[in-house]
């Protein structure tokens, strides 16, 4: 593998690294902020001013990361990360001294948060180990970011940064961040689950029929352009009016209902398995359509009230409340959860926005299945659904699967607003922490909902990667190799 | 075997095949020939009913196909098409495999099936079986594709331009593979190609289209020698002489050689080369040159006197007359020595022969 002669990442990376030290002029980044209580004005502290021999240390191992990054050697991505982690392992072991130090002889009121430099430093290992991570040859991607990863579960499980006003705010709310972190991720997880149940099938439809993606193809781009608080009040009278009306059984009879349609269509559609354009549109094409559009009110009532018992389940799964149970028949839908505000409008919102990167990856991985390959599955005698199965999806997977990713990651991060309408989540202590003017609680909403999408990021790239066929993944340099060794036994 | 009965087919105003009547007898290889837009794909399409024929009916073995369920139609025809169209997520083998799974073979019996056909077109499976598309170059990939279609040996083969996207040698050799393979397996196939003379080689009937409509339906022979039209005329091209040698093979037409050995008599060889302008030399067998009386006289022997002939210079017996004419032409020569896999003479051809073939033709008008 040949690398190019420099990483501008890298340098990147190390500048603001390097620029989260020094002190020029006007521009003094602040590494601790001391208050002695939560009220008062803090005074910062630079890093030289908390431990001047530290911060040059890390000065130093900057501006070698720079160096390195314009170098074209070949262990340039090994020396990057190592560079890099040290400098976040000195970050960390620094943030604690100084917190230790600071707060010595202090009251539990005293509040020391992390200030600008330790962002900028956070943000500079991030971006090169990113460009370290990059060069490196596939294998030993995960390698690279070990130390990092170790450096940080140590700190967690450690209690070295307890006396730092975020942790101390995670202390103050004690159960309340485990319940709200549990919904948040029963929100997130829901709503994901319930927007590829949706969207994929609607992509292949889309896919399949034009006359389908006239529609839903605007449609879920349409939802995007819906401010989250406009869906939320859209969706109160509605969903109050649905919950106090509709009664468990009713409901469960309206979906039955709505059912028994779609099923007539497969059967009548099993009965002539006719394909070619010619008989597309012959006299029960008017009827199929409405048979198609039949279904949806009741499907959408489906999905609300799965979506709400899902996320109930979920939720008490991971720690919040308890779980759903059976209400009895004639009980309203209001006892399953669905009203005008809680979860379920938030659970309807968060689905509608995950639908767009899902249906459009889905679609565009289903556009770029070669026309060859679709035309020799149908000639060779696939049905439709075979072929979808046993050609179109597998090789639309990769796409679908950075679909999900995406609308993970967007999900997570706009589950936030969903304590907006009294869903809960991790945007709870954003809000208190605004409210009461408290930096460290907003950072212990906003921290964990960094982590979590990066986290989700990871592990869904790395699903993609498992999940790409053999036959579609990058050349790599083990498989000539193997071609050859086979060839000669 | 395949029968076209009054078949149309047009989409909306456009009238893609019209009125096309045809027949193609069991076990043998009908090119569909004609300029883009022709309609030869339509009519291929149209026996496996991945287009429907707006007029008229495609028989299959007496049954006309829009009764006949499309997948099972469609499993129980081989299909190779231009860009292969491999799946690029499954090895070769599962490629292979794809419509006895369809069948529900068991696995051991496709596993089996499908080593058996890669190596019948020539391609090693213990190498080949679980090489991707990717890892596999134009030519293999072609081959891969012709195996697939071969898979459940199905009785019939429909192939659209199934060596175009390939470059010139490789295709000469998978035709030739493919001729082979047919002469074995004696399928029913119908290929459509715009290659004329892809056409001449392969084909048992060449049926020439133009605008939707069947404009001479024939044997190549009959073909290029009497182009029932203009159109056909111009479409076989004014080297149809030279084309339809292609269909002739030198060992069809050479004629026996009178040798010369390296140690025949001087005086003998002498009296040999009075009644031939020129003789070939052949030493135990084996052809080494050729002599000309003047050569013979000025050198006293046969041994000092020929002059050698390198073994490529010389033709083989299933080498068509159109190469052998094109290698006359290249060396300047009028007749070349037909040597066998030993190097042995066995034959010689002349110009005169080759004249003789393309004579017989009819003067136009």
């Amino acid at each position: 593998m040949s690398l190019p002669p420099r990483s501008l990442v890298a340098l990147l990376g190390s500048a603001v690294g390097a620029l989260a030290l020094v002190e020029l002029g006007p521009w003094r980044p602040g590494w601790l902020l001391f208050k002695a209580n939560r009220l008062v004005l803090g005074e910062a502290h630079s890093a030289f001013s908390l431990e001047p021999l530290a911060a040059l240390v890390l000065l130093g191992l900057w501006l070698a990361a720079a160096a390195v990054a314009l170098a074209p050697w070949r262990s340039r991505p090994w020396l990057l990360a190592l560079l890099a982690s040290a400098a976040f392992v000195l970050t960390l072991l620094l943030v604690a001294g100084a917190t230790r130090e600071l707060t010595q002889g202090e009251p539990l009121s005293a509040r020391v948060s992390l200030e600008g430099g330790v962002w900028l430093t956070l943000l500079a290992t991030y971006v090169t180990l990113f460009g370290a991570v990059s060069e490196a040859p596939r294998r030993f991607r995960a390698l690279l970011v070990a130390p990092v990863l170790a450096a940080f579960i140590w700190l967690a499980l450690s209690g070295a940064l307890s006396e730092l006003g975020i942790v101390r705010e995670l202390v103050n709310q004690g159960g309340d961040f485990r319940a709200e972190l549990a919904r948040h991720l029963a929100l997130s997880g829901t709503s994901l689950l319930l927007a590829a149940l949706i969207g994929v099938p609607a992509a292949v439809a889309s896919w399949r029929s034009s006359s389908v993606a006239r529609w839903v193809l605007p449609g879920a781009g349409l939802v995007q352009t819906l401010p989250s608080l406009a869906l939320f009040g859209l969706l109160i009278a509605p969903l109050a009016q649905l919950g106090r009306t509709l009664t468990v059984g009713t409901a469960l009879l309206v979906v039955l209902a709505g059912l028994v349609p779609v099923v007539a269509l497969l059967v009548l559609r099993r009965g002539r398995r006719l394909e070619a354009s010619g008989a597309a549109a012959g006299p029960w094409q008017p009827v199929s359509t409405v048979l198609k559009l039949l279904p949806v009110a009741p499907g959408a009532l489906l999905a609300v009230m799965l979506a709400v018992v899902i996320n109930g389940v979920l939720a008490a799964f991971l720690g919040a409340g308890s779980a759903p149970t059976w209400p009895g028949w004639r009980e309203p839908l209001t006892v399953l959860g669905v009203r005008g505000i809680g979860s379920a409008p938030a659970l309807i919102a968060l689905t509608l926005y995950a639908l767009l990167p899902i249906v459009r990856n889905t679609y565009t991985g289903l556009s770029s299945v070669p026309k060859a390959a679709t035309e020799a599955g149908r000639g060779m005698g696939m049905s439709p659904w075979q072929l979808l199965l046993r050609v179109e999806l597998p090789l639309a997977l990769p796409l679908v699967i950075e679909g999900l990713r995406a609308a993970t990651v967007l999900t997570i991060g706009t589950t936030t607003v969903a304590y907006l309408i009294g869903a809960g989540g991790l945007g709870v202590f954003i809000q208190r922490g605004i409210d009461q003017v408290v930096p460290d609680l907003v950072l212990l909403g906003a921290v964990p909902i960094i982590l979590l999408a990066l986290i989700a990021d990871a592990l869904l790239r790395g699903l993609g990667g498992l999940l790409t066929p053999r036959g579609l993944r990058e050349p790599q340099a083990e498989v000539l190799p193997r071609a050859r060794a086979t060839a000669t036994t | 075997m395949i029968r076209f009965e009054g078949v149309s087919r047009s989409y909306g105003d456009v009238t893609a095949v019209q009125d096309v009547t045809l027949h193609v007898p069991a076990g043998e290889l009908v090119v569909l020939i004609g300029p883009s837009g022709s309609g030869k794909t339509t009519c291929l399409k149209m026996i496996n009913r991945l287009i429907e024929p707006t007029q008229g009916r495609v028989l299959v073995n007496g049954r006309d196909v829009a009764q006949t369920d499309p997948q099972s139609l469609r499993r129980g025809m081989g299909y190779v098409i231009q860009s292969v169209g491999l799946f690029p997520h499954l090895s070769a083998k599962q490629n292979i495999q794809v419509v006895p799974r369809l069948l529900g073979w068991p696995e051991h019996r496709s596993a089996a099936r499908a080593d058996e056909l890669l190596e019948a077109v020539g391609l090693d499976p213990a190498s080949f079986r679980d090489r991707y598309p990717r890892e596999l170059s134009g030519g293999q990939q072609q081959r891969v594709g012709v195996a697939r279609a071969l898979a459940v040996d199905p009785p019939i083969l429909l192939m659209d331009e199934p060596f175009g996207a390939v470059d010139p040698l490789t295709r000469e050799h998978l035709q030739d593979e493919f001729l082979e393979l047919q002469r074995r397996l004696r399928k029913t196939v119908v290929l459509v190609t715009h290659d004329m003379k892809e056409a001449v080689k392969m084909a048992d009937r060449i049926c020439v289209m133009n605008r939707g409509r069947i404009e001479q339906y024939a044997t190549p022979e009959e073909l290029l020698q009497n182009p029932g039209n203009r159109f056909v005329r111009q479409f076989v091209g004014s080297d149809r002489a030279l084309t339809r040698l292609s269909r002739v093979v030198v060992g069809d037409m050479m004629l026996p050689a009178a040798t010369l050995t390296l140690h025949t008599p001087a005086a003998q060889a002498e009296q040999a080369l009075g009644e031939h302008a020129s003789m070939y030399v052949s030493d135990g067998g084996v052809l080494v040159g050729w002599i000309m009386l003047q050569a013979l006289l000025e050198s006293g022997s046969v041994e000092a006197g020929y002059t050698a002939l390198a073994p490529h210079h010389a033709l083989s017996r299933t080498e068509s007359v159109r190469e052998a004419l094109s290698q006359m032409i290249e060396l300047g020569v009028a007749n070349l020595p037909v040597i066998d896999d030993t190097g042995a003479l066995v034959g010689q051809l002349g110009l005169e022969q080759v004249v003789t073939l393309t004579g017989t033709e009819k003067r136009p008008e």
